[in-house]
C-alpha cells in the first residue's frame, strides 16, 4: 500500500512539473512575441534618423566650408551650422512625434589625426574636434574638413529606449609635396601634382572630376595668385588623383612657382578642404643701420614695422628691401590665420617666438591706406600688407629669422589688439604704449590749431607741423606763419599692431587777416580744392618709439607767398607750460658732416640758430633724468634731397624762439623765413613734393638716442633680406 | 481514512494545475493574431514602405524629383514622384504620399508644411484603403543634398506614406 502512494505521489510531482515548464514556455514565447512585432517598427524608425542624422550633418558640413569658404571667418558659418543643426533636430523631434520620440545631442572631443609625418609634411600635434559641431584643418599639405555629433534616442511609444548613435564625417586631403614636379608631354611642361582625398573610416574618394579641383599659383608677372587649368586629371584609385596644370593661359607654370599651389577639392557631397604646399616662408632679415656702424652697443629700440606683400617681397617705408635671388609668395588664407615668429639671438637660434603683427588694407599699389585697413575678415590678397614687428635688440647680433606662420586651425582667432585709441573732445588719440599721438580728425576743428600732428610722452609733448607754407601780416603789424596748410578730415583706424590716420584730399587751410579786425585777428578759410594736393599718412606701431610719416604733395597751381616753406616743423610749448621745468630746454641737429650741432632755448623770443647744412635729424630734449623727455624727427635721404632741391640755396634749419608763450621751434625749410614782405617765392603748378620721415619719442638727456636710431630712417641703411625660404 | 484523505489532495493539486495550465493556455490563444498573416502583411507593408523611402532617399531620388540644380522646387514634382512610386510599387500595392517641408520660426517653432502639389500621389481614391485589407502608415525622415545656392543650405522634407493591399486575401 505504502509503495503505491509512492509511485502515486512521484506521477503527481512529474504531472505538475511539466504543467508548469509548458506554462513558462508559453509565457516566455508570448512576450518574445509581442517584442519582435515591436522592434521591426522601431528599427526602421531608427534606422530612418541614423541615416537621415548622417545627411544633416554632410549637409551642414557642407554649408560650413561653403560659407568660410566666401566669408573668411568662422563665426557666421558656425552659426549658420548650429542654426541647421537645429533645425534638423527640431524637425526630426516633430515628425516622429507620434511615437513619442525623445533625441538627446551630443558633442564630444574626438581624437581625428595624431602627430606623425604626412608625405613629408610634419603634423606636430594632434588634432580634435574640440567638443565642435564642425571643424576645419586647412591650408597644410594635409587638411580636412570634419563635422561629428551623437544622438541618444528613445522611442517611447514603441517601448524602445536607449538608442545611441555616433556621427562622423570627413573630408581629407592630403597633397603629395616630394612628388611635386614638371613633366613634359607632347611638348607641354605640366605641373605636376599628386593628391589622396578619403572620407570618414578612410574611404577613398573615387568620383572626382577636374571640376572638383581649384588650384592657385603664383602669377610673378601680375603678382597675384591665378586659377591654374587642370588639364589631366589622372584617376588612380583608391582616392588618389595625378592633377596636370597649366598657368591661366594654358602655359607653364614657371620655376620656383610650380611648387607654391593652392588646393582646394570639393566632393560631391559639396564639402571643402583646402590645402597648401608649404606652411611657412622664412626670411633672414639683416639691420645694417647700427651693428655694423656702432658695433656690439644695445639697441633695444631698433624695431622695424615691416610689411609683407603678397608676392613675398617686404617693405620698410615703402620701400622695398633689397635681396639676391626669387621671391616666395604668400599665400591666401583669411588673414586672421596668419602668425609671425622671429628668433631673440640671431639666425642661429632654434628657438622661434611670436611677434607682434597684423595684416593692413591697402590701396592695389600699396600707397595709400584704405578705409577697410584693419579689416581682418577676408584673404590675404592684392594691396594687403602683413607687418610685424622685428627687434634687433641683442648687441651681438645684425640678422634674425622671421618666419611667417598660417595656422591650420580654421578657428584661429585674429591677433590681439594692443594699440588703443581714445577720443578726447575735437582730438583723438591713440596709444601705442611708449607714446600717445594726437590729431584733430575733422577739418572744422582744425582751425583751431596750427599743427598736424602731436606726440605725447611721458608728461610732455611736441607738435609737429606738415607742409606750411608762407605767411601773412597780421592787422597788428606781427607776422603769423603759415599762410597756408594741408586740410581735410583723417581717417582713423587702428589694427591690433598699427594704427593709421590718413587723408587723400584737395582741402588746403588758409590764415588771412580779418578785415577790420583786432590786431591779431584772422580769418581761418579752407579752400577746396586749395593750392595742392596732399596725401598724409601717420602710422604708429605698437611698443615702438616712432611714428612713421609718408608725405606727398603735387601743386595744383602756381603758388606766390612770402618766403616760407616747411616741410615739417617741430613745435613744443604751450600758454600753460611757459616757464615751467617739464618744457624743453635743449636743441641738436646732425649736420651734412654727420657732427652734431647743439645748443639751448632762452625764453624770449629770438633766433638760436639758422643751419643750412643740416642733414639726418633734428630734435628738441631736456635733461631732467627720470623726467626726462626728448623727440625729434629723422627724416630720410630723399626728405633731405627734397628740401635742399625745391629752392637750391634757400633751405635752412632754423630753430627759434617764438613771441607767443615763447615756443621752442625747430623749422625745417625748404625756403627760409625772411619777414620781408617784399620778398616773395613761387612754386610752379605741377611741383611734387614727397618724402618720408620717422618722428621719435625718448627720454631727454641728451641727444644719444638720435644719434644711435637715425639710420634706421635713412635708405641706405635699411634693412635687407639675407635669405628666403618656404617650406613645411 | 488518513491516507485516502492525502491522495486526494493530491489529485485535487493535479487538477487544478491542469485547469490553470488550460486557462493559460487558452488565454495566450486569444493573445495570438486571429489571423497571422494580418499582422505579417501589416509589417512587410511597413518594411516595404521604409525600403522603398530608403532606397530613393540613398540614390538621391527625392533631390531629383523634387528639387531643380538651384534648389528650388519643381513644378511638376508630385506628377513625378506618383510616376516613380508607381514604378517601384507592384500591381496590387495601392499608396498615398504626402510630403512636408519642415520649417522653423525665429523662435524655433517647427512646422510641417505638405509641399503645394496638383495632383495627389497616389494611384487609389481614399475609398480604396478603407476597403483595404491591411494599412499601413510609414513616416519618413529625409534631409535633402546641399543646396548649392547662396543664403540656403538644405530642407528636411517628412513623408507619409500610406499603403495598402488592393484586395483582402
Amino acid at each position: 500500500m505504502g509503495r503505491r502512494r509512492g509511485q502515486v505521489i512521484l506521477m503527481a510531482a512529474l504531472a505538475m512539473a511539466l504543467l508548469i515548464f509548458s506554462v513558462v514556455i508559453s509565457i516566455y514565447s508570448a512576450s518574445t512575441s509581442y517584442q519582435q512585432m515591436r522592434y521591426n517598427q522601431a528599427t526602421e524608425t531608427i534606422n530612418n534618423l541614423r541615416e537621415d542624422f548622417g545627411r544633416a550633418l554632410i549637409g551642414v558640413l557642407a554649408k560650413f566650408t561653403q560659407r568660410y569658404n566666401e566669408t573668411a571667418e568662422m563665426e557666421s558659418p558656425r552659426i549658420l551650422a548650429y542654426y541647421l543643426f537645429s533645425y534638423w533636430t527640431r524637425s526630426a523631434s516633430r515628425a516622429f512625434a507620434a511615437d513619442g520620440v525623445q533625441l538627446n545631442f551630443t558633442l564630444s572631443n574626438i581624437t581625428l589625426q595624431y602627430p606623425g609625418v604626412f608625405f613629408g609634411f610634419n603634423l606636430t600635434e594632434a588634432r580634435f574636434t574640440n567638443n565642435q559641431l564642425a571643424k576645419l584643418f586647412w591650408y597644410t599639405p594635409q587638411s580636412m574638413s570634419v563635422v561629428s555629433a551623437s544622438f541618444d534616442a528613445n522611442l517611447t511609444g514603441q517601448g524602445f529606449y536607449g538608442w545611441h548613435e555616433d556621427a562622423l564625417f570627413l573630408l581629407n586631403m592630403t597633397l603629395d609635396v616630394p612628388s611635386i614636379h614638371q613633366e613634359s608631354i607632347n611638348g607641354t611642361n605640366y605641373a605636376v601634382l599628386n593628391v589622396y582625398l578619403n572620407r570618414e573610416y578612410g574611404q577613398p574618394v573615387e568620383d572626382l572630376s577636374p571640376s572638383n579641383f581649384n588650384i592657385a599659383y603664383f602669377d610673378s608677372v601680375g603678382k597675384s595668385w591665378r586659377n591654374a587649368i587642370v588639364s589631366l586629371l589622372s584617376n588612380n584609385g583608391g582616392g588618389s588623383y595625378t592633377l596636370y596644370l597649366l598657368n591661366a593661359t594654358g602655359q607653364e607654370i614657371p620655376s620656383p612657382y610650380y611648387k607654391y599651389l593652392l588646393v582646394w577639392a570639393q566632393d560631391t557631397r559639396g564639402i571643402i578642404v583646402e590645402s597648401y604646399t608649404y606652411t611657412y616662408v622664412e626670411y633672414t632679415i639683416q639691420e645694417n643701420a647700427i651693428r655694423n656702424v656702432l658695433g656690439p652697443i644695445p639697441k633695444p629700440d631698433e624695431t622695424y614695422a615691416l610689411e609683407t606683400l603678397l608676392n613675398g617681397s617686404m617693405l620698410w617705408f615703402n620701400t622695398p628691401l633689397a635681396q639676391s635671388g626669387g621671391f616666395v609668395p604668400i599665400p591666401m588664407p583669411p588673414v586672421k590665420q596668419f602668425r609671425v615668429y622671429s628668433t631673440v639671438n640671431g639666425p642661429s637660434d632654434t628657438n622661434l617666438v611670436e611677434i607682434p603683427s597684423q595684416v593692413e588694407v591697402w590701396t592695389p599699389d600699396y600707397l595709400t591706406p584704405t578705409l577697410q585697413f584693419a579689416d581682418w575678415v577676408r584673404r590675404f590678397d592684392v594691396g594687403d600688407k602683413l607687418v610685424f614687428l622685428v627687434n634687433f635688440a641683442n648687441s651681438s647680433i645684425n640678422q634674425q629669422r622671421v618666419r611667417i606662420y598660417w595656422l591650420f586651425d580654421a578657428d584661429a582667432p585674429p591677433p590681439a589688439y594692443r594699440v588703443s585709441i581714445n577720443s578726447s573732445g575735437i582730438y583723438v588719440d591713440i596709444n601705442n604704449t611708449v607714446y600717445t599721438a594726437r590729431l584733430v580728425p575733422n577739418q572744422g576743428n582744425s582751425w583751431a590749431v596750427d599743427w598736424t600732428i602731436s606726440m605725447y610722452y611721458g608728461s610732455y609733448h611736441a607738435e609737429f607741423l606738415i607742409n606750411g607754407v608762407g605767411w601773412v601780416r597780421m592787422n597788428g603789424g606781427g607776422n603769423w606763419i603759415p599762410h597756408i596748410l594741408p586740410g581735410g578730415d583723417w581717417n582713423v583706424l587702428v589694427g591690433p599692431i598699427r594704427a593709421v590716420a590718413y587723408r587723400a584730399s584737395a582741402d588746403v587751410m588758409r590764415v588771412e587777416p580779418k578785415p577790420g579786425g583786432g590786431a591779431n585777428d584772422l580769418l581761418q578759410l579752407v579752400d577746396s580744392p586749395g593750392a595742392f594736393n596732399h596725401t598724409d599718412i601717420v602710422l604708429i606701431p605698437y611698443g615702438t618709439k616712432y611714428i612713421q610719416l609718408y608725405e606727398d604733395i603735387t601743386w595744383r597751381q602756381t603758388w606766390t607767398d612770402h618766403r616760407y616753406y616747411s616741410f615739417l616743423t617741430m613745435i613744443s610749448g604751450t600758454s600753460s607750460d611757459q616757464g615751467s621745468a617739464i618744457r624743453v630746454t635743449n636743441w641738436a641737429h646732425q649736420r651734412t658732416d654727420l657732427s652734431v650741432h647743439s645748443g639751448t632755448y632762452s625764453s624770449s623770443p629770438g633766433t638760436h640758430d639758422i643751419d643750412s647744412n643740416f642733414m639726418y635729424w633734428y630734435g628738441q630734449y631736456n635733461n631732467r633724468g627720470t623726467l626726462g623727455f626728448g623727440e625729434a624727427v629723422l627724416p630720410n635721404l630723399a626728405y633731405v634731397n627734397a628740401i635742399k632741391g625745391l629752392f637750391p640755396g634757400s633751405s635752412r634749419l632754423w630753430i627759434w624762439t617764438s613771441a607767443d608763450f615763447a615756443r621752442r621751434v625747430l623749422d625745417s625749410l625748404a625756403y627760409m623765413y625772411d619777414g620781408d614782405i617784399s620778398h616773395w617765392m613761387t612754386i610752379p603748378a605741377g611741383k611734387r613734393v614727397s618724402w618720408t620721415a620717422g618722428i621719435w619719442a625718448y627720454g631727454g638727456n641728451g641727444y644719444g638716442d638720435l644719434d644711435t636710431y637715425y639710420r634706421m630712417f635713412v635708405e641706405a641703411y635699411y634693412p635687407t633680406i639675407v635669405n628666403i625660404t618656404g617650406g613645411m | 481514512m488518513k491516507c485516502r484523505r492525502g491522495m486526494a489532495r493530491l489529485l485535487e493539486a493535479v487538477v487544478a494545475a491542469i485547469i490553470v495550465a488550460t486557462a493559460l493556455s487558452v488565454s495566450y490563444f486569444y493573445l495570438l493574431p486571429a489571423n497571422p498573416y494580418v499582422i505579417r502583411g501589416g509589417t512587410d507593408l511597413e518594411k516595404y514602405g521604409f525600403d522603398t523611402l530608403n532606397t530613393l532617399a540613398r540614390q538621391g531620388g527625392f533631390d531629383r524629383v523634387i528639387f531643380d540644380a538651384s534648389g528650388e522646387i519643381v513644378p511638376n514634382w508630385d506628377q513625378q514622384m506618383r510616376v516613380v512610386l508607381g514604378s517601384i510599387f507592384p500591381t496590387g500595392i495601392l499608396f498615398n504620399m504626402t510630403v512636408y517641408n519642415s520649417t522653423i520660426s525665429a523662435d524655433r517653432f517647427v512646422t510641417l508644411t505638405p509641399l503645394p502639389t496638383n495632383v495627389t500621389i497616389s494611384n487609389a481614391d481614399a475609398s480604396a484603403f478603407l476597403n483595404a485589407g491591411q494599412v499601413s502608415q510609414v513616416t519618413f525622415i529625409y534631409t535633402t543634398k546641399y543646396i548649392n545656392a547662396p543664403g540656403k543650405g538644405f530642407y528636411v522634407l517628412v513623408f507619409d506614406l500610406q499603403l495598402a493591399r488592393a484586395t483582402r486575401i
